[in-house]
């Protein structure tokens, strides 16, 4: 498989109603607010969470980043799990503890490490073993990177929140409880952008197989999350800016796409409500088209968009 | 003796939506910089011109390179709770220390000059042409930059000041300040930042700091100054003396 050779720039909208996108726990867990500006935040990590967890639970591909199944787990351990199931075709549940311990990490791993989707992906930081105390890492930069999030949508008060009780497991204790309280926003347009590097890729080996997964990913992993405070977001919008080459490198496509309301924004509480207008995207577009090999995009059916020529020879729709 | 002169000066701004420019001495928490480091230009610089992790800093170094910046847009901080892994196993919360802007985006002004007249040229016009190598990054990769508005300022347009009283626009460092004018209504703010990088066996450490005054809101800082330029309708300076 050919390595990535075209820069990509992606900008991915989505919305949530009546939940909780991301939380900050020195905050009682309430949906990160820049309130000085009126934005709901989500943090890239969360973005990167339901990539993950949609390649390893829906796609069945190793990934390196996993929800440790034991918090005792080292990141290295990881590697051991790798090898042990998908180079040495042993069965995940028949492995202890023990086993993942024999396994000395990336020297017994060579180049299938990049057999491992995300770190083609998102890169990765990984432990090394060297002989004098001190630890060191082989540090991976990720051709795929992504902005945080922000709502385009001002936002001045949280949901009223109901107080829940709940067991929670922390630590070693198998008994804890809790009382907490369940904030949410009312409604959040929230926009992500992000970009690939075709440059960094030749380290990680990514490919054209794996854009397709991303897209894929991106469109498809949100509404598989189900938890009780992430039910509630509906992708709406995913555009992926491919160049013909892999030095061109676009702005942030969020700064040309604005959110016109029918209603005032801290009123906002439905996707009828909101109109994207993209009429100076598709300007700033029109100034690199000779630069730009395809526009991928994916649409949700109840998503109003203006100024946006879909139907033109470079746009091409994404279906699943 | 002539008078120091600089054949160009290449500038664009540089901005984003979040930044986080680490501060050397924060561990438990992660604190920022509200002006990028020296460290994190240069970082940036490298990066459009594909030259690979921790090989640059020799090739930037302040004899070598001169970098100026100036803060375009007030910017401000807030703390958000991170859930990270530890490599040891197991979760860890790292408090991240936000810059955003007071406006709509974070916009700073660089200036660079390079010696290397190949290198220099070949900067110039990657910048120019959106050609940004492995990318732009306000200190960590989830901040991408932006670099607009690329241009090359003529050795015309550029004069060399001593003793120069009156606003200085950009950043500066502490011992070009002669004295400080009144200081009311500006927002005046000093920070010891990483000036040049080393590699060390596992990975890389500052290896010099610099002293540098700024000012907060975009107003300049009021005083008189050993060294300045005058850029067209601008006054800087760079984060190490020119004229040493």
């Amino acid at each position: 498989m050919a390595n990535l050779s075209r820069n990509s720039e992606i900008l991915f909208l989505y919305d949530a109603k009546q939940c909780n996108p991301n939380g900050d726990m020195d905050n009682e867990n309430k949906p990160r607010m820049d309130w000085e500006a009126g934005r709901n935040l989500v943090s890239d990590v969360r973005l990167k969470r339901y990539i993950r967890d949609y390649l390893m639970q829906v796609k069945e591909l190793p990934i390196f980043v996993r929800k440790l199944v034991d918090a005792g787990l080292r990141a290295q351990d990881s590697l051991a799990l790798f090898k042990l199931t998908h180079l040495d075709g042993k069965k995940e549940e028949d492995l202890t503890l023990d086993d993942l311990k024999k396994v000395k990490g990336l020297e017994e791993i060579g180049d299938n490490l990049f057999d491992l989707v995300d770190i083609r992906i998102f890169g990765a930081t990984i432990p090394i073993q060297v002989e004098e105390g001190r630890g060191a890492s082989s540090t991976f930069t990720g051709p795929v990177q992504f902005n945080w999030g922000y709502s385009l949508n001002t936002i001045h008060e949280l949901q009223e929140s109901k107080t829940i009780t709940s067991h929670l497991q922390t630590g070693k204790s198998e008994h804890g409880a809790g009382i907490g309280k369940d904030y949410r926003v009312n409604y959040s347009f929230l926009a992500f952008s992000g970009g690939i590097n075709a440059n960094v890729a030749q380290d990680t080996r990514m490919t054209e197989e794996d854009v397709q997964l991303l897209d894929e990913a991106i469109i498809k992993s949100i509404p598989l999350n189900r938890t009780r405070s992430k039910i509630g977001q509906t992708p709406r919008l995913y555009l992926r800016v491919e160049m013909t080459d892999n030095q061109t490198v676009l702005n942030d496509l969020r700064e040309f796409v604005h959110l016109e309301t029918s209603v005032p924004e801290p009123e906002l509480r439905s996707i009828k409500e909101c109109t994207v207008d993209a009429t100076e995207l598709q300007a700033y577009l029109g100034k690199f088209d000779g630069k730009i090999q395809k526009i991928h995009y994916w649409k949700d059916g109840n998503l109003s968009i203006d100024g946006l020529d879909l139907e033109s020879a470079k746009f091409q729709e994404l279906s699943y | 003796m002539s008078e120091p002169k600089i054949p160009g000066l290449l500038t664009f701004q540089l901005t984003g939506k979040i930044a986080h420019f680490k501060k050397y001495y924060s561990n438990i928490s992660s604190l920022t910089y509200e002006v990028p480091p020296r460290t994190v230009i240069t970082g940036i610089l490298a990066s459009i011109l594909e030259m690979p992790r921790d090989t640059y800093y020799e090739t930037f170094s302040p004899q070598q390179s001169k970098i100026g910046v100036q803060l375009l847009s007030p910017v401000r901080k807030q703390v958000s709770c991170m859930n990270y892994v530890k490599k040891e196993g197991g979760p860890t919360q790292v408090r991240l220390e936000l810059l955003l802007p007071r406006e709509e985006r974070l916009r700073f002004r660089i200036y660079c000059w390079h010696e290397n007249a190949e290198l220099f040229d070949s900067l110039f016009h990657r910048c120019k042409n959106h050609n940004l190598g492995y990318g732009v990054y306000l200190g960590q990769r989830a901040f991408r930059g932006y670099v607009e508005d690329a241009g090359m300022i003529p050795e015309s347009d550029i004069q060399f000041l001593t003793d120069f009283s009156g606003k200085l626009d950009s950043l500066t460092f502490e011992e070009n300040i002669s004295g400080l004018s009144d200081t009311v209504g500006f927002d005046i703010n000093s920070a010891s930042m990483p000036n040049t990088m080393r590699k060390i066996d596992v990975g890389r450490e500052q290896d010099s700091m610099v002293n540098t005054v700024f000012e907060m809101s975009g107003k300049g800082v009021p005083g008189r100054f050993k060294e300045a330029f005058r850029v067209r309708d601008k006054t800087i300076s760079f984060y190490t003396p020119f004229v040493s």
